[in-house]
Formats: C-alpha cells, structure tokens, sequence
C-alpha cells in the first residue's frame, strides 16, 4: 500500500509541474502573491535576528557581568555614596562579587609640544578586566601601584596616539595638569575599542584610584561604581535590586543611574522580537492574500479540466484519488513559491545586511517556518478546488466540452 | 455452471425533470456470457447510453440489481463504484477520451496506477508496453495524443482499456469518429480480441457495425425489445 501510494504522489507532482508548465505565464503570475509573502517573512525574520545579533554583539563588549550604577546630584545630598557604598550594597543586593568606584574628570595632558584635554579617570586595577579592556602595548597599573599612589597611567589608544604620534607611549612621561603639574609614568596603552553605550574608552586617560584622590582631585563623591556580578548569578536581576535598594534609600529616581549590558541586551532583544512579530503579522497576511490567488488559480483550473476528471473517473480514480491530484498540484505551486520566495528573502536579507554592516543570521526557523507555512496555504486553499473536482459526476464530465 | 459476467435484472433508471417522470430505462434483463460479443443498438434516445453507464458503473439504478463479473454495484459508494470500474471495466469512447497531456505510454500506464495491484514502476511499464505492442502502436509509445491520428488514438484507448485485465470491454460508438476504411481496422481488432476471450459489449446506432457483432440487443424507449433478431428502428 506504501508503494502505492509513492507512485500516486510520484505521478501526482508530476502532473502538477507538467499543468504549472502548460501555463507559464499564469502560474508565475498566481505565485506572485505566495512568492512575496514568503520573501518578506524570510526578509523579515532574518533581518530582525541578525539586527538583534548585531545590537547584542555591541553591547557584550561592555561585558554582561557588570553593572554600572551613577550617582546623580552633589555629595551633601548623596550621603550613601561614601566610602561604605561598596559594602552596604554587597549585604543588600545578592549576587555581588565586588563594587569598583571610580572617580573621573577632565585634564590637560602634555607631552612636550602636543597638549590634549581628556577625560581622566581614577580606577582601580581591577577597573581593565571588568570592563573586558585590552592591552594592545605594556601593562595594566597593578594593586601595588594603586595602594603605593604611584604615579603611572594607562592611556586609550586614540590618545597614546595623539600625544606621540611618532612611536610608542610605553615607558614615556607625560604630565597631568590640574592645579598644579605632574609626571606620569605610561605602562600601557589599550587596544581600540568600538564606541559603547557612550563609553569612549580610546582618547581617556586612566590612573590608579588612589594616586588620583592623593594627588589629582580629592573625591568627594566617585563618578560611578562598576559593580561585579558573581558567577552564576543573573546580571539583569542585580541590576533591578540595586535599582530597587537605591530608591528605597534615596526616595527618588533621579539621584541615581543603574545601567547593565545585561538589562539592555534584554530590552533590544523584547523590543526586536516585537517588532518582528508585527511586520511578519504584516507579511502573513499578504501570504493568506497569495493562498487565495491559488484558491481561484485552482478552480479556474479545475473547470478547464472537468473533462480530464470524468476520464480519470472513468479509468477508476476515486474521489480520494482526485482529490489527492489537486491537493498535490496547490501545494506543489506554492511550494515552488515558497521555495522562490525564500531565495529572494534570502537575497535581499544578505544585501540589506551588508549595507548594513550586520552580520547576517540565517534563521533556519524562518525557513521552516516558510516553507510549513505555503503547504498549509497550499492545503488550505486548495481544499475547496479539490473538494469540487472530486465531488465531479463522471458522466456529466465526460460530456463535457 | 458458469457465471454471466453481465447480469442485469429488472433495471430501472427513472429521472424527474420538472413534473415529468423520464423513463430512461423500464425493466431492463440482460445476461452477457464470458467471451460474448454483444452489440447494444438502438436509436438515440432510446436509452442505450443510460444502459452503457450502468454496465460501466458511471451511474446507479433506481431499482433492480446490476450485477459486474459478481459485484453487485447498487449498494455501493463512488469510491468503490471506481473501483469496479477499475478493475473489471475497460471503457473505449467514440471520442477516445485520452489525456492530452500524457503520451500513449503514460495512458495505457493510468488505470494501473488507480489499481494500487502492487505492480512497480518497471512492470506497469512493461505490462503497457506490450499492450501498445499489440495493438500495433510500438513505434508511437512516446507520443503525444496530437501526434496520433484518430486511428492510432483509438488503439491507445484500447490498451489503455485492457491494461488492468477487465471482464468487459465497454466500446461506445468507437468508431463513430473514424473514417470507414479506419472503423474498419478498430472493428477487425474488436472481433480479434474476441476470438481471443475477450468480453465485448459494443454499443452502436450503426446496424452494419452491430451485425458484426456475435449477438445484438435492441433497446427502445428504456426496454428491450428483442435479442438476436433483427428489426427495423
């Protein structure tokens, strides 16, 4: 019976290219609709992954175990921003393994002639490796340089290039001008790092937290803690309970900023999915729009082949089998659609990705999915048609001009 | 004793149209004989066609039992009514009736692939091909039914007609289409089959045509009037 029927379907598909190649012209046009609508999930849903992708990929740079938290608003108000800060919050929040204060502000940078205004920053060692910053020449300032006040400095590598456009920054001095001058050691300079969140990490200056409350500006208040989120606990939690601790202590939102990659990525990712969604929604209804185009492809075919059906009849098909001819002939058209219409989706997702500068995620489910979905329309629609042919009286359609 | 592969008793097949009852058959008897070769003749209108439907299970009786090579048709469902058709039917029309899309291989190969009889693709084939053999069309297996002429046509429709092995070779005026010198050739092919075994039912208003067959069966206004004697109509 098996064989059976791989023969019918075998003879069936046949059948059906052999009548979709009869009439060119008006198959390729009854396809139009399926092809389209096909084209545009595929387009659709490939590009929202690969725009996700993309968006994610920028903000893991920042690092997905961290979260960031800005004061807002002057020392005297702020009084829980104090050297406790760390602690208290580590005994509030779960899932902490440490909070990094770091202070920042803009200076003068020399090196004999060249004079550059930069953002200075007061970090501790562990400030690089949280931040997932890298070396491109000498080292990080250790703890050692910090708990000493050395002066030495790690600079970006926009600035390392300004302020020596001839060779390297390593092992050369340059001097910090605040009130008064002074001499920093550079012990590295940082790779180039993409713009994130605002972070402009290339032309700062970074020096250890206690050399720059000892010796550059005294810190009344940091500028912001980079908290570290502990193994195995989730980023965007921490960052809503350390949101949730610093208004019950403050009252108001607007004397703090918390920020995570973590809570962002989360965000996009919602955001994305949604709008998706909507546009697929869109592009499902010019594909229930293509199904109907084949509903009526289907009966206008059915009519020109009345005779055909009454042989058919005659020569012992069934209603089963005919039924089973037409079924196979719409599923076959649109799946051929569907097959087009991926290509195309295909096609314009890898050119719109490549001006777009995104990496293309192929979304192997919007390919299932398009080619699940025309099947169904194929079934659906053609249904009725092939109900009407199989329901045909084979004397009538036998006489049939 | 052997069975009729035909038997047909008391048929009757009554349409309304409008307040008018049609009496396209009234209480038709036939027995037909394995290895019979029986014309059905008649003016048109008489009700023979009606009749050729019932033999060819293409429609169902208001009363009376039609009996095919044993199955008895009445209480049956389409699907089952095409398979009789199927398996013990071979229809031959004046108009020859073959799938203009397919080539003769491809339509004496259909009704064996309606048959679900286990065969594979290479024996369908080959159990086609020498059916198309011995209808004389070896060399025009490949072509299309434009290709043919109305002779060759109706060859095709022969074997496609024999190819599941039927108890009755239904013909409906199978050379009504053709030129004499061709009706001739089909007619000849007809009487060889016969003398082969082959159950013939010819439905014809051609008197010449229906002498030529071994027995005749008049119909006129839904009856039979006579077998086997000839009378004017």
């Amino acid at each position: 019976m098996g064989k059976y029927w791989i023969a019918m379907l075998r003879e069936n598909i046949k059948l059906a290219l052999q009548s979709m190649a009869a009439n060119k012209m008006r198959t390729l046009l009854s396809l139009l609709g399926i092809v389209i609508g096909v084209a545009s999930v595929v387009a659709i849903m490939t590009l929202g992954q690969s725009a996700t992708n993309s968006i994610n990929e920028a903000l893991e740079i920042g690092g997905l175990d961290m979260v960031t938290v800005m004061p807002m608003g002057s020392a005297r108000e702020l009084q829980i921003f104090d050297e406790t800060f760390g602690n208290t919050l580590m005994k509030n929040v779960a899932g902490i393994d440490a909070v990094l204060p770091s202070a920042q502000t803009n200076a003068n940078i020399r090196n004999g002639q060249e004079t550059v205004r930069a953002s200075v920053n007061g970090v501790y060692s562990s400030y690089f490796d949280v931040n997932k910053l890298e070396l491109d020449d000498g080292r990080f300032f250790s703890a050692a340089d910090n708990i000493n006040r050395r002066q030495v400095a790690v600079l970006g590598s926009e600035l390392a290039e300004e302020l020596f456009p001839a060779g390297s920054a390593v092992g050369q001095y340059i001097s910090l001008f605040r009130n008064q001058a002074k001499r920093y050691l550079v012990v590295g300079v940082l790779s180039e790092r993409s713009e994130t969140l605002g972070n402009t990490y290339d032309s700062a200056c970074f020096i250890p937290y206690n050399t720059y409350a000892q010796r550059l500006r005294r810190i009344t208040m940091p500028s912001s803690y980079s908290i570290m989120v502990a193994e195995g606990a989730n980023a965007v939690s921490v960052a809503d309970e350390t949101e949730s601790y610093l208004f019950r202590m403050l009252g108001d939102d607007e004397y703090y900023i918390v920020y995570s990659p973590a809570t962002l990525v989360e965000m996009s990712n919602d955001i994305m999915s949604t709008f998706t969604l909507f546009l697929s929604c869109i592009a499902g209804i010019s594909l229930l729009v293509g199904g109907i185009g084949i509903m009526n492809i289907m009966l206008v075919s059915v009519v020109e082949r009345t005779r055909e059906i009454g042989i058919r009849k005659a020569l012992g098909a069934s209603p089963r089998t005919i039924r089973g001819q037409f079924l196979v002939e719409s599923i076959t058209i649109t799946l051929f659609g569907g097959i087009i219409g991926i290509a195309i989706g295909l096609t314009l997702s890898y050119f719109t990705a490549d001006y777009a500068g995104w990496h293309l995620a192929l979304s192997y489910s919007s390919i299932l999915f398009a080619i699940g979905f025309s099947t169904l329309v194929g079934v659906f629609f053609g249904w009725y048609p092939a109900l009407k042919a199989a329901a045909l009286d084979p004397i009538e359609a036998l006489s049939y001009e | 004793m052997e069975r009729n592969v035909i038997d047909i008793r008391d048929l009757r097949k009554y349409y309304l149209i409008g307040d008018f009852v049609v009496r396209a058959l009234d209480g038709i008897n036939l027995e037909i004989k394995k290895g019979d070769f029986t014309a059905i003749m008649g003016p048109s209108g008489s009700g023979k066609s009606t009749l050729m439907n019932m033999i060819g299970c293409l429609d169902s009786p208001t009363s009376g039992i039609v009996s095919i090579d044993g199955e008895i048709t009445n209480a049956m469902d389409e699907a089952e009514l095409a398979a009789v058709r199927n398996r013990k039917v071979g229809f031959v029309f004046q108009q020859f009736n073959l799938l203009p899309k397919l080539n003769a291989l491809e339509n004496v190969i259909t009704p064996l692939l309606y048959s679900g009889n286990g065969m594979n693709g290479k024996e369908r084939r080959e159990r086609a091909e020498y059916l198309l053999e011995r209808v004389g069309l070896k060399d025009r297996m490949r072509h299309k039914p434009a290709e043919l002429s109305g002779g060759q046509k109706q060859r095709v429709a022969i074997a496609r007609a024999l190819v599941n092995n039927p108890a009755i070779l239904l013909a409906d005026e199978p050379t009504g289409a053709l030129d004499s010198k061709t009706g001739d050739q089909i007619m000849s092919l007809f009487m060889d089959l016969n003398e082969e075994g082959r159950t013939i039912v010819f439905v014809t208003h051609d008197r010449s045509l229906g002498m030529k067959c071994r027995s005749q069966v008049y119909i006129r206004d839904g009856k039979i009037l006579d077998s086997d004697v000839e009378r004017e109509y």
